[in-house]
């Protein structure tokens, strides 16, 4: 691998509304949850830079309205992304539900996404969980998701969630790029259409590494 | 004499930025005189520990000096320096106001720089605009009528955009700036160029980029190049449909509350509403006519309302926040010709905007979305009429 290699990702926050999508970027970007400094009005597009294997990895980061009545427009931001978020709140069955009907969606109509995570929000209120965590693990590894449990409001595997994004996008990057075996790697979920979302991402300058 | 010393010595070891171990309450002269001493010492001691070998030796040096004083004698020589401070105080206060004074005017001064410096830019600026109009009106129409007949060829949006950058960057190359009597920073007033180059804000740093950028809104600004551009050359039935796009989203925003069914925006937003400023921005739309315009014209609609809605919450808004007061604004103002605008830029510059993507892509996809859930709410209301 080359060191000092920089990647640029478009990523998309998927999920139903109060499940915290903006909070868990907010302390991925600023480090913040109740705390906010005046500088932060606007959290629904947010850049962040994370280095991963000598690769700097910059994420941009859009953000989506989670209520029902928007999901129709969701096509219209994940449309060239090669990464997605989606999240769930641990203390809502109804949220998992959703989180899983995105996670099909994506896989059926979003051919730039490479890698897609679940994450499950608000596991600091441990009391009124209403998701099993085997549940949601035991689907995430069907479907090949990275997955993680976490929490905003303690910072809790919040870092964790977008790293591993980070390094499998890295780790397709370099599949694609050597002899076009792209279903090899373990990140793939989508069966052969790697080496197409690869074109298109590549097309569209977003997600190549320069 | 050995009095003066020592009341000289103390007073600027008690002066010293450093001096910081005062006991709580202070000390007064009467139970504290063996105090100075302590205290002396205990500053001797975090001197030492702190490494501040300079201060440590002057304030060995002072206990020294005070030793031959009896208890008696130091009283006297904090009274007396108590009686030097009360003279004193006057004195202090007046300097501490004159401080103040001065702080205020250079505040007041450097604003005024701030002031200036802006409206030398503008002024700047509107010299480059004669300018280049001289230069435009020069240059002769006949490049613009030739352009308009390569756009009537095109087919493509891209071809469109391509043949119009082309002729900018062939307008521009002309643009002979050595010769430009008007701006005369070149050859004539080199130092004022100098100097105002030697300036962060310079005003003449992106002259090329502004000229540019004026020559391509020149040339769009023409009614027939931006038809062209905008693609569809059935200009009627384009103006037809954003009518009736327009009229009936006049209905929808006529009595559109914030708690409309499909917008439902907290109550918490609501103290704000209906965003004037964001709304007015917004109308300005069609007044842009170059496309990357037309975005930072959005752009700049969306900061204002997020400002607005921050102002009403006062923590950091996502798009579940965002976008339905989006819409809410977006049907008030109902600027004209959306839809037509809305595809005008997504042809001459949606490949480039999704290309740099960034926060200008994010913002308009948001603007583009949020119109299309208006066309989706209009399909709703329609439907709720014909089936009562």
């Amino acid at each position: 691998m080359q060191t000092g290699r920089q990647c640029q990702f478009k990523l998309v926050l998927l999920g139903e509304s109060a499940v915290g999508k903006s909070s868990l970027v907010l302390r991925f970007v600023k480090g913040q949850f109740h705390e906010y400094q005046e500088s932060t009005i606007g959290a629904a597009f947010l850049t962040q830079t994370v280095v991963v294997d000598d690769v700097t990895v910059k994420f941009e980061i859009w953000d989506t309205a989670g209520q029902e009545r928007y999901n129709s427009l969701a096509p219209m931001y994940y449309r060239g992304a090669q990464a997605a978020i989606v999240v769930y709140d641990i203390t809502s069955a109804d949220s998992f539900q959703r989180a899983k009907s995105w996670i099909r969606e994506l896989n059926e109509k979003a051919t730039a996404v490479k890698v897609v995570a679940l994450a499950g929000n608000k596991v600091d209120l441990q009391q009124q969980r209403l998701v099993d965590l085997n549940e949601a693990q035991q689907f995430a590894d069907d479907k090949g998701l990275v997955f993680m449990e976490a929490s905003a409001k303690t910072a809790m595997n919040v870092n964790d969630l977008f790293l591993s994004v980070a390094k499998r996008l890295t780790q397709l990057g370099d599949v694609g790029m050597g002899a076009g075996g792209a279903g090899g790697g373990g990140g793939q979920r989508l069966q052969g259409g790697g080496a197409a979302a690869g074109g298109e991402a590549g097309s569209r300058g977003g997600g190549c590494c320069k | 004499p050995a009095f003066a010393e020592a009341k000289r010595r103390l007073r600027s070891a008690l002066t010293s930025s450093e001096f910081r171990l005062l006991p709580p309450g202070g000390f007064d002269s009467g139970a504290a005189s063996g105090g100075v001493a302590d205290l002396l010492r205990r500053q001797l001691a975090e001197a030492a520990e702190l490494g501040l070998d300079q201060l440590a030796a002057a304030l060995a040096d002072l206990l020294a000096l005070l030793a031959p004083f009896d208890a008696h004698a130091l009283k006297r020589l904090l009274l007396s320096m108590r009686r030097d401070l009360k003279q004193r105080a006057v004195y202090a206060a007046y300097l501490v106001n004159t401080r103040h004074a001065l702080a205020a005017r250079r505040d007041r001064a450097e604003h005024a720089l701030r002031r200036l410096r802006h409206s030398r830019r503008l002024a700047f600026q509107q010299l480059l605009l004669c300018e280049l109009r001289a230069f435009l009106k020069r240059s002769d129409e006949h490049e613009v009528r030739s352009l308009q007949a390569t756009l009537r060829q095109c087919n493509s949006a891209d071809e469109k955009c391509e043949e119009t950058q082309k002729l900018v960057a062939h307008l521009c190359a002309r643009l002979n700036w050595s010769r430009s009597v008007g701006l005369g920073f070149d050859q004539q007033d080199s130092s004022v160029a100098a100097a105002a180059n030697s300036e962060e804000d310079s005003p003449a740093g992106d002259l090329l980029q502004q000229s540019y950028d004026y020559i391509e809104r020149w040339l769009v600004s023409y009614p027939e190049v931006y038809a062209y551009l905008s693609g569809s050359n059935d200009m009627r039935v384009m103006q037809e449909r954003d009518e009736v796009f327009r009229r009936a989203m006049d209905e929808l925003g006529r009595d559109l509350s914030p708690n409309h069914r499909l917008l439902r925006i907290p109550r918490a937003f609501h103290s704000g509403c209906p965003w004037l400023p964001a709304q007015e921005q917004l109308r300005l739309l069609p007044v842009f006519k170059l496309a990357r315009d037309k975005v930072a014209c959005v752009r700049r609609a969306y900061d204002l309302l997020s400002r607005l809605l921050y102002l009403s919450c006062e923590r950091p808004l996502s798009a579940d926040d965002l976008l339905p007061a989006f819409v809410f604004v977006i049907i008030k103002a109902n600027p004209p010709a959306l839809l037509s605008q809305l595809e005008y830029v997504r042809d001459v510059y949606g490949e480039r905007l999704a290309l740099r993507m960034g926060a200008e892509c994010y913002f308009w996809t948001q603007f583009d979305s949020a119109i299309q859930f208006v066309k989706n709410m209009l399909a709703a209301c329609d439907q709720g009429r014909s089936t009562p």
